[in-house]
């Protein structure tokens, strides 16, 4: 049996293959190009990706500060509504505005949602000195316990009056200290605020805060 | 010499030599194009795959770019809906009064159209019948409606307004009712049509005037007229105009506009004539007042 035609085949296979590797490369190259053109594009789509999804977590926040505002907005019966980064306190009722205050959160800032005024006056042991006629200190052992007007929503936040912070310090002159522990976190209101809306607040009464 | 036939063997095998000769070239020219043929082609393989995986990951971002622009204009939907929650009826107005500042706006559409100083109750408890009644002076809070509307109002004093006088005068208090007769000097009091009436011994009557400070007194007592009568109804007490809110509480004028910017009434709010005077023009029958 010949062998030439099997070595012509080969000759003929291997310039084949020969020939095509400068369009293999050739396409290589063009691949290469197009593969790093696309990357090139990928970027800028990342870019809009991040900051859209960037912009749908700032939205999603927004959202849930509307979704509160919207319902304080559409809430019928009188309430509160805490504007956080705003500093504003608003007394609300079927959407209108009755009162709007300045407020200055203390501690902690409230999260959005809905709370409820939990406290409105406290009974505590009264702890203040007892004197006579004559101003000599007696003992009282059976003395009613005090009530004091707090206003505190459900997570502790209290309703303080501005002038009030001196309150809540103890008083090195007289000697008196204060049984009310200050409040952690605090919504501090001009007392004239607090004093015009004070008959209106019901224990129970919701307060959004967004 | 060399023979013929000694000479073909030799050219048989150099023809063989050189016919393994090419073949071998020929096979190394093979692989040599066949290993060029691989290297390349799986050079250009990997640069096909890398295009590729560009383009999928591509598409793959562009997919979630929509979904996330499709997610941020539903929620710009969701957030225009939220945000147009709560506004006030368009065009209606509003009154809220604010106690504490003895206070009264009027709002339409969270602007202020108009604001002015009232007074309003007292908060303070009158005890009439022996301590039987009761009376506190609050103005009531809540959300009211003005329910109708009218001008030169007349004051039908309720039965505190005697308990009030009757206590500051150190008066008693003698309730009347319909033709009943109450023996006087030269005569009786009584009543007569929708008057209290003084009928003397001849027959002949005279209605009786009453007003605010100057009611009817008998034998040290003063007298109550049945509701409706015209002694129980006093003019520009409540000034020029009067809103009613129901239960006898209404927003009205004055005669004594000093007493405005004071807790000083009996639970209705009270503004200067002039104030009401606007009220009346500018405040439909069916506006809600808001006081707290």
């Amino acid at each position: 049996m010949s062998t030439r035609p099997v070595v012509l085949a080969l000759v003929a296979a291997g310039l084949a293959g020969g020939a095509a590797v400068p369009w293999l490369l050739a396409r290589e190259r063009a691949w290469l190009a197009e593969a790093a053109a696309l990357r090139g594009q990928a970027a800028p789509a990342q870019a809009t990706l991040d900051s859209l999804v960037g912009l749908t977590d700032s939205v999603r926040r927004r959202l849930v500060t509307a979704r509160v505002r919207a319902a304080s907005r559409g809430e019928p019966s009188l309430h509160l509504e805490l504007q956080r980064d705003s500093g504003v306190l608003v007394l609300l009722r079927d959407g209108i505005e009755l009162r709007r205050m300045r407020a200055v959160l203390l501690g902690e800032a409230p999260s959005p949602g809905v709370r409820t005024l939990a406290t409105l006056v406290e009974q505590l042991p009264d702890s203040s000195p007892v004197v006579d006629t004559l101003g000599r200190s007696i003992r009282d052992s059976a003395r009613a316990p005090r009530t004091v007007d707090r206003v505190r929503l459900d997570d502790g936040t209290e309703l303080v009056p501005t002038d009030a912070t001196a309150l809540l310090l103890p008083s090195a002159a007289t000697g008196d200290t204060l049984a009310v522990a200050p409040p952690r976190r605090a919504i501090t209101l001009a007392a004239r605020d607090l004093r015009a809306i004070r008959p209106n607040l019901v224990t129970g009464m919701k307060v959004y805060t967004w | 010499m060399v023979t013929r036939a000694a000479a073909r063997p030799v050219a048989s095998r150099r023809a063989a030599s050189l016919s393994r000769g090419a073949t071998v070239a020929a096979l190394v020219v093979a692989l040599a194009g066949a290993a060029g043929a691989t290297w390349a082609g799986v050079r250009a393989w990997a640069a096909r795959t890398a295009r590729d995986a560009a383009r999928a990951a591509l598409a793959a971002e562009a997919r979630k770019v929509d979904a996330a622009r499709r997610a941020q204009g539903a929620v710009d939907d969701t957030l225009r809906t939220l945000l147009a929650v709560g506004a006030p009826p368009s065009g209606r107005p509003v009154i809220v009064v604010s106690l504490a500042d003895n206070r009264l706006r009027v709002l339409q559409d969270g602007e202020e159209l108009y604001a002015t100083r009232i007074a309003s109750g007292s908060g303070r408890t009158l005890v009439g019948g022996g301590g039987a009644t009761r009376y506190k002076f609050d103005t009531p809070r809540g959300r009211l409606t003005v329910l109708s509307k009218e001008t030169s109002p007349k004051w039908a004093p309720p039965d505190w307004h005697y308990v009030e006088k009757a206590g500051k005068k150190g008066l008693g208090l003698l309730r009347l009712k319909p033709g009943q007769a109450i023996p006087v000097a030269g005569g009786v009091i009584t009543t007569r049509g929708r008057d209290v009436v003084k009928r003397t011994a001849d027959g002949h009557t005279v209605p009786l005037r009453a007003s605010d400070g100057r009611e009817i007194v008998v034998g040290g007592r003063i007298v109550i007229p049945p509701g409706g009568y015209n002694q129980r109804r006093y003019p520009e007490v409540l000034g020029t105009h009067r809103l009613n809110l129901g239960d006898g509480y209404a927003l009205h004028g004055t005669n004594a506009p000093s007493s405005i910017g004071r807790s000083v009434s009996h639970g209705c709010v009270r503004l200067r004539n002039e104030d009401i005077e606007t009220l009346y023009r500018m405040i439909p029958v069916g506006t809600a007042v808001y006081i707290y």
